[in-house]
């Protein structure tokens, strides 16, 4: 299925400090994009928004189904089909690694019967190489492997549409390759897009279709990684480029 | 007066809230799957972690009610009527208020911390992302466990307190047990029993809806924020919940009576 999501001029803001100050972005079928930028730009609240767990202020994000015809239908988020990998992984502690990734399985809106849970369950994991972890529970891995967990539980659902927020916290760099190498590969095995929070310059560029700098509440750069050599102002471009801040500017 | 005015406003608005939630819950919860798993799951995990303390309890305020009744009634020559007395009081009003009170600071404390700790770490997100109603998920089976489990461990309270009445009353103080037994059946009535029950069905569903509302709104406390938050309302929770059941069994009694 092709689609594309669309947001324009997205707010949000928490009392007096606003976050998002008209954020346009487009999404489109089986592609990645970066989102970078500062701690404390609003890159998590904007993929709260799209996921439909914050309540934006203003703005849109209208969802479009792409007809074979170039017909393009409006559909919601959730009839895309998406998910969520959160930053902390947010597994169920009193779950075990296979309850985990069965959960939106066998609880959620489009629940399978227990033996084709089990099926693809073990199919996923089997693939993730999380087999031998898969009746332990999330306190008796290690993060790597609640990292991996919590990938598999984004892509039970075979979604065309995951949303990453910071995938890689907290990974050693031997590890965060293997998550990037991950997305990267199943993107391909899966077909889906995906809008991926990091802070991992240039790191992230490897795998993303697409790059945008978020900041001041708006995006400031969005485009193709190859396409930052193009930036005229030194300090924008030494930021994309190595995430480092040497100006004020930043 | 302003700032009293103030105070009751936003205690209505809060019970207001909270019974909206419990409301919620009740319907949310099925729209889940594995229904049944999930109450008998939350039951045990109610009612088990306090069968021992509410049986210890039930027995000690049995044992102190014989003693008690025994030395009043004794004054007055009525010391046969002890069954009654220690019957009808455990039974009509110590019997649910103790037990809920018991199961608050056991089980509402812990479910109240569990659900904030899942608010947290964005658990209860998690499960919005993936299509599932979060509060009939997290609060509704425990709503539900607690219409369960108050009544069954009301009704063991009752019924150890009667024979912690009958031990410190006639064992330890010489009554004569066959008196005792047959004053304790005679007296109590199904109303009583009924009236017992209907205490513990609100108890239950009010102070576990309060602890699962604590716990699920536990992120919005503007004062304390992350694991402070959640003991906070953790404390709010049996407190509250605490208020509500002396509150509440006074009203239920007047209704009753």
């Amino acid at each position: 299925m092709n689609f594309q999501i669309n947001i324009q001029g997205l707010s949000k803001r928490f009392g007096d400090n606003v976050v998002l100050d008209g954020v346009d972005l487009q999404i489109t079928s089986e592609t990645i994009t970066a989102v970078i930028g500062k701690s404390g730009t609003g890159k998590s609240v904007m993929l709260k928004l799209i996921a439909g767990i914050l309540e934006k202020n203003s703005g849109t994000i209208e969802c479009l189904k792409i007809s074979e015809s170039g017909e393009s239908i409006p559909i919601s988020i959730e009839e895309i089909g998406f998910s969520y990998m959160f930053q902390n992984n947010a597994l169920f502690d009193s779950m075990t690694a296979f309850e985990n990734v069965a959960l939106p399985l066998v609880e959620g809106n489009n629940a399978l019967p227990k033996l084709k849970v089990k099926e693809k369950v073990d199919h996923l994991l089997e693939q993730l190489d999380l087999v031998s972890s898969s009746d332990r529970y999330p306190g008796e891995l290690s993060g790597g492997m609640n990292k991996r967990i919590a990938f598999a539980r984004a892509l039970i659902t075979e979604p065309k549409v995951v949303l990453f927020d910071e995938p890689t916290t907290g990974l050693d760099p031997e590890r965060k390759f293997t998550v990037f190498d991950m997305i990267k590969k199943y993107r391909k095995q899966f077909g889906f897009s995906a809008l991926l929070v990091s802070h991992d310059i240039p790191d992230v560029y490897e795998i993303a279709d697409s790059v945008a700098w978020l900041d001041k509440g708006k995006i400031q750069f969005f485009g193709k990684p190859e396409n930052i050599d193009l930036i005229s102002e030194v300090s924008i471009k030494e930021y994309l480029k190595t995430g480092r801040i040497s100006s004020n500017h930043l | 007066m302003k700032s009293l005015l103030k105070i009751l406003a936003n205690f209505v608005r809060e019970l207001g809230a909270i019974l909206l939630f419990i409301i919620r819950s009740l319907f949310a919860f099925w729209t889940c799957n594995n229904r049944f798993n999930k109450i008998i799951q939350s039951t045990l995990e109610i009612g088990y972690r306090c069968v021992f303390i509410v049986l210890i309890i039930g027995l000690f305020t049995g044992m102190v009610m014989g003693l008690q009744m025994y030395y009043t009634l004794i004054k007055f020559g009525a010391d046969a009527a002890l069954g009654t007395a220690v019957s009808l009081s455990l039974i009509r009003e110590l019997g649910p208020v103790l037990t809920a009170l018991m199961i608050v600071g056991q089980s509402g404390s812990a479910l109240c911390s569990e659900i904030g700790i899942q608010r947290n770490g964005e658990q209860v997100d998690a499960l919005k992302t993936m299509g599932i109603d979060s509060i009939g998920f997290l609060a509704g089976p425990r709503l539900y466990a607690g219409l369960i489990s108050f009544p069954i461990l009301t009704a063991f309270f009752d019924l150890i307190g009667l024979f912690g009445g009958y031990f410190s009353g006639c064992v330890l103080m010489g009554l004569d047990g066959d008196i005792y037994w047959k004053k304790v059946f005679h007296s109590v009535h199904f109303v009583d029993v009924y009236g017992g029950f209907i205490k513990a069905l609100c108890f239950g569903i009010f102070t576990i809806g309060i602890c699962t509302y604590e716990g699920y709104y536990s992120h919005l406390n503007s004062s304390y924020k992350g694991i402070q938050g959640v003991t906070q309302a953790a404390t709010k929770a049996v407190v509250k919940s605490s208020v509500f059941v002396l509150i509440f069994d006074y009203l239920i009694t007047s209704f009753l009576l």
